[in-house]
């Protein structure tokens, strides 16, 4: 029996992203026991996912001090660690999956002495490694999003060697709540038949957060559109903002002489569990939401979504995993946010209007009978392009969907020009899919015949969608990409010089005896050839990923004993190259197709 | 103008806005108005000195706040001498809202010069009310907030060049040894510069300022250790320099703040001098300068990167749209020219008159934390825990923070009580 632990200490979204995951490992492993490690904060949702056997919590906020009071005992908090890392390890699993960024599950994953640990853990000297291609991929992308074009949930999966098969998340609603939510509706003048919109306004950060404004404005909209009731989602502390939406509603519709109060609008802010939210979002029709846990129930329920994306939120990483939902990105070049940085001028969530939002729902609305898809296409073909790109002028609106290896994508649902971040991106989609095989601590790729020869058809494929989705504009596009082919070009000379050096570097220490300042020359030289490899990556940006995944690697090598570390060094010059050859082939058929056309 | 008015300007003690209060002071003078002015940068090392009394941030917010306290008793002493008709205070000069009140109670008419950006630095919410004329370096959104906040008063006054200062300079061939490259970036290492700035450094590049990080690829191109630039030494820089950089700063964006407004000081001392320089695009901009005749900007790192390779290789364009820069810089932005302005808006909305009074206190909090003793006490029988903590006897409080230094500071592999303090450190960071 596989003994389990997955380790996610981030938010409710982050956990409900990781079912296809638990569930897809379930599947291949039907024996198995499978236990999660959640923050306490958002562990409420655990006990409706499915194929968990069971739930450690880490409590991260019982140390908090009340505002004035004591600062906490360090004392205390060791020992609550101490305590947690020996239950933990108690439990010997044989494979830890570390689905956290931080520094803290990485020593605490360390910890647990499992023979197979995967994402970021720690050395005996405390140095930071990340195991598993996947999870590499996971923790370099952050410094590279414009050109990541994989979901969470799939990334997730892809790191405990599932392959994506679900197209969905999973949750639970137990029948209790489904009577709780006909009660609930019911005692609030819900009507089978009516059609039922939610409202996540609140979202972890006040600069998420589409206005209070814009919300009322909708409900209203909504109401005299379609009649809608709206109905508004929160926990207790949001309870402010739920009453502002609803007055500022009520202040419209009625003005204060009337002393009236708008039919049709349920506030709940506060007043559901989470398992209550989840049966009430399943009955909705709707959910207009920021990038929320909400959302991501939302979607494990098959319920349809506007989402809005702006600040750090980024639709191709976090976007709703399921097919037919429309994610209206902010068009801002600042996008997206840098992760920990706070903006004191948040201007792009001004950049979605309501009507962006009544445009986004009339076509999910006129959607119901055919798949979205064919509404992008039906806008297409009907010349109806230009209609909604005079309502969408600061939004890339997006519709999801999933390509043939059963993962999440995001297209756009009406035609732009393409940016060159766009190219790349989609060349790096297929590339990735082909090079992250997880054969070991290191190995990403191994170079065969028969992948070069699949490079063709993806040019064909990614060409075919990019000309499908955008305009193309192929003075601009095309001298954007010569410099970025110039650049990988580059990358492979280096590669090659890396390689060419560590076999060197090989040879000698292969012998019996060998002359130390040969090998220190030898090692100038590598660093020579690294430094060059960085500058590339920061003076031409698109190379970024491959750079970041060749450094990361690097950082992840282990021991003192030269000849294995020249062995893996070896093989990551090798995956270096060919991930940068496959990308300029990639692009290089990219932009032929372009051309011929 | 004719007038001329006692004025006391009242300057910072230490940080970006320091020069302002200098150019300030001598392009008043230069008017010939009686100027005196209190620089509170001569308190700046005892100010910092606090740091190294105690390392209790509780003690050292008290400490700093009693040190504000008595700098403003200074303030209102000098505004008593003096008995100025107008005070000028300049963005982050030490001055609480009951000082400026009770100078205010001694009949001088006080202004302030909120040369920064509104939206990063939030203390003109507790000042701004109290001055009788405020001026800023932004507008449009900032004037709404400010008449929330219940504000009057307010104008918008944008930065400027001191021509005594900022001027095309003679170089040696000394000078353009150390001087000269083709591109060259002067000012602090803001978190945008330090991103940004690496996708440049294949080119001829040299940074001169401070606080850049010595662990990134750009630290090939730092000039001088990193050390702080004299005015006399930069402008050399600007002159020598084939192609001066301007980045406005920005703590949360990766390069460029698409909807940055304000023009920073580099824009027209750089004009000033004569120099030509790439400036990255700003909503103010073009009311200041004609944009592609007068200044050149840029969008992103692409756009930066085609126009550095352009201007390189065009030295008379290049020359020509910085002799224009010159020409509007003198003519229109001189901090005589603000200085103008400003007393034109004040002389219309105030009579002049003075003298002062004084005061001003305030209290210390204190609070208990770990103690070592107690600690090593209650480890109970956790032999590993206790041995750990034995070294840090002496230490009355122990802090986290010194826990981590001294685990950076071992040797050898970590042990379990070390692991978990590093893993505490990250769960309280995290809280």
């Amino acid at each position: 029996m596989k003994n389990i632990l997955i380790l996610n200490l981030t938010r409710m979204g982050d956990l409900l992203q990781t079912t296809p995951l638990i569930a897809g490992l379930k599947k291949k492993y039907p024996d198995s026991k499978i236990t999660l490690l959640a923050n306490k904060t958002f562990a409420g949702i655990c006990s409706d996912i499915p194929f968990i056997d069971e739930v450690y919590t880490f409590d991260i906020k019982q140390f908090t001090p009340e505002s004035g009071g004591e600062e906490p005992s360090l004392l205390k908090i060791y020992r609550y660690l101490d305590g947690l890392v020996d239950r933990v390890k108690s439990k010997n699993f044989d494979t830890v999956i570390n689905l956290s960024h931080s520094k803290l599950t990485g020593i605490f994953s360390s910890l647990l002495n499992a023979p197979d640990i995967r994402g970021i853990t720690s050395t005996d000297y405390g140095h930071r490694v990340i195991r598993h291609p996947w999870l590499n991929y996971f923790c370099n992308i952050i410094f590279n999003r414009h050109y990541n074009r994989f979901n969470l949930a799939d990334i997730y999966q892809k790191s405990g060697d599932v392959e994506p098969f679900s197209k969905k998340l999973f949750l639970n609603i137990s029948e209790g709540g489904m009577i709780f939510a006909d009660e609930f509706l019911k005692r609030n003048g819900f009507k089978e038949g009516d059609m039922l919109v939610g409202f996540q306004p609140a979202s972890s950060r006040p600069d998420r957060r589409w206005s209070s404004d814009s919300f009322a404005r909708l409900g209203l909209e909504l109401m005299k559109r379609y009649g809608a009731k709206i109905i508004i989602f929160g926990v207790p502390s949001e309870k402010g903002l739920g009453d502002e939406i609803q007055a500022k509603m009520n202040n419209h519709l009625n003005p204060p002489f009337l002393k009236g109060e708008v039919k049709g609008v349920i506030n709940a802010v506060g007043k559901t569990s989470v398992g209550e939210l989840a049966s009430l979002l399943k009955r909705c029709h709707l959910l207009i939401t920021n990038d929320t846990g909400t959302m991501h129930i939302a979607a494990a329920l098959g319920t349809r979504i506007v989402a809005l994306f702006f600040a750090h939120a980024l639709v191709h990483e976090t976007g709703p995993y399921g097919e037919g939902h429309i994610i209206l990105q902010a068009e801002i070049p600042c996008s997206p946010c840098s992760h920990h940085t706070n903006c004191k001028n948040p201007l792009c969530k001004d950049y979605i209007t309501v009507e962006d939002v009544i445009t986004a729902v009339e076509i999910l609305k006129s959607q119901e009978s055919v798949g979205i898809g064919e509404i992008s296409r039906a806008i297409r073909n009907r010349g109806l392009e230009k209609i909604y790109h005079g309502q969408f002028q600061k939004v890339k609106p997006f519709y999801s969907s999933f390509d043939s290896d059963n993962m999440i994508e995001f297209l756009p649902l009406i035609k732009r020009p393409v940016d060159l971040s766009d190219i790349v991106g989609y060349a790096y989609r297929a590339m990735w899919k082909k090079v992250l095989v997880s054969n070991g601590i290191l190995g990403r790729f191994q170079p065969s015949p028969l992948i070069e020869s699949g490079v063709s058809l993806h040019c064909k494929e990614i060409a075919e969608k990019i000309k499908n989705h955008f305009e193309i504009r192929t003075d601009t596009t095309a001298n954007q990409l010569d410099d970025v082919l110039t650049s990988f070009g580059k990358l492979i000379e280096l590669g090659k010089e890396g390689i060419s050096v560590t076999h060197d570097i090989i040879k000698k220490v292969s012998k019996a005896k060998f002359d130390v300042e040969d090998i220190k020359e030898l090692g100038n030289k590598i660093n020579c050839i690294d430094e060059n490899i960085n500058l590339i990556s920061l003076t031409e940006p698109s190379t970024g990923p491959i750079v970041s995944m060749f450094k990361f690697s690097k950082e992840n090598l282990q021991g003192n004993n030269i000849l294995p570390l020249a062995e893996d060094t070896l093989q990551l010059y090798n995956n270096l190259t060919t991930e940068a050859k496959l990308m300029k082939q990639l692009l290089e058929g990219i932009q032929y197709i372009f051309q011929v056309s | 103008m004719d007038t001329k008015l006692k004025i006391l300007v009242v300057g910072p003690i230490y940080g970006g806005s320091l020069p302002t209060a200098h150019y300030t002071v001598s392009a008043l003078k230069e008017m010939e108005h009686e100027v005196e002015f209190l620089d509170f940068s001569t308190f700046r090392d005892s100010y910092f000195k606090i740091d190294t009394v105690t390392k209790d941030n509780e003690h050292r917010r008290s400490l700093k706040d009693i040190y504000i306290g008595f700098l403003g008793e200074i303030a209102m002493a000098k505004a008593a001498s003096f008995l100025p008709e107008l005070i000028i205070v300049i963005a982050q000069a030490p001055l609480t809202p009951k000082v400026i009140q009770r100078i205010k109670g001694g009949g001088a008419f006080v202004s302030f010069w909120f040369v920064e950006d509104f939206r990063t630095l939030l203390y003109w919410r507790e000042v701004a009310p109290y001055y009788d004329c405020f001026f800023t370096i932004q507008r449009g959104e900032f004037f709404d907030e400010l008449k929330k906040f219940g504000v009057k008063n307010y104008y918008y006054l944008p930065q400027a060049c001191s021509p005594d200062v900022h001027r095309a300079v003679h170089l040696t061939e000394e000078d353009r040894r150390i001087y000269s490259s083709d591109i060259s970036f002067m000012g602090a290492g803001y978190f945008n510069r330090r991103i940004f700035f690496q996708g440049l450094i294949d080119l001829d590049f040299k940074i001169w300022g401070t606080e850049w990080d010595y662990l990134s690829p750009l630290v090939r191109c730092i000039q001088k250790n990193g050390e702080r630039v004299s005015p006399e030494e930069y402008v050399k820089i600007f002159t020598a320099s084939k192609i001066n950089l301007n980045l406005h700063s920005s703590s949360y964006h990766e390069g460029i703040d698409p909807a940055g407004d304000f023009v920073n000081p580099r824009t027209f001392e750089l004009a000033a001098c004569g120099a030509f320089q790439l400036v990255d695009y700003r909503t103010e901009l073009d009311s200041l300068f004609k944009i592609g005749e007068e200044v050149i900007c840029y969008r992103d790192l692409r756009d930066l990167r085609e126009k550095i390779q352009y201007y390189l290789v065009h030295q008379d364009e290049r020359e020509k749209i910085s002799a224009r820069a010159m020409e509007r810089a003198l003519k229109s932005h001189t901090f005589k020219d603000r200085m103008g302005e400003m007393l034109a808006v004040i002389l219309e909305k105030s009579p002049l008159n003075s003298p002062l009074l004084k005061g001003g206190r305030r209290e210390i909090k204190r609070q208990g934390i770990n103690n070592v003793e107690g600690m090593i006490k209650n480890a109970g029988r956790d032999t590993e825990l206790k041995n750990f903590l034995s070294q840090f006897r002496g230490e009355e409080n122990l802090s986290l923070k010194s826990i981590i230094e001294a685990i950076e500071n071992g040797k050898g592999s970590l042990t379990r009580t070390e692991a978990i303090f590093l893993m505490m450190e990250q769960f309280l960071t995290e809280k």
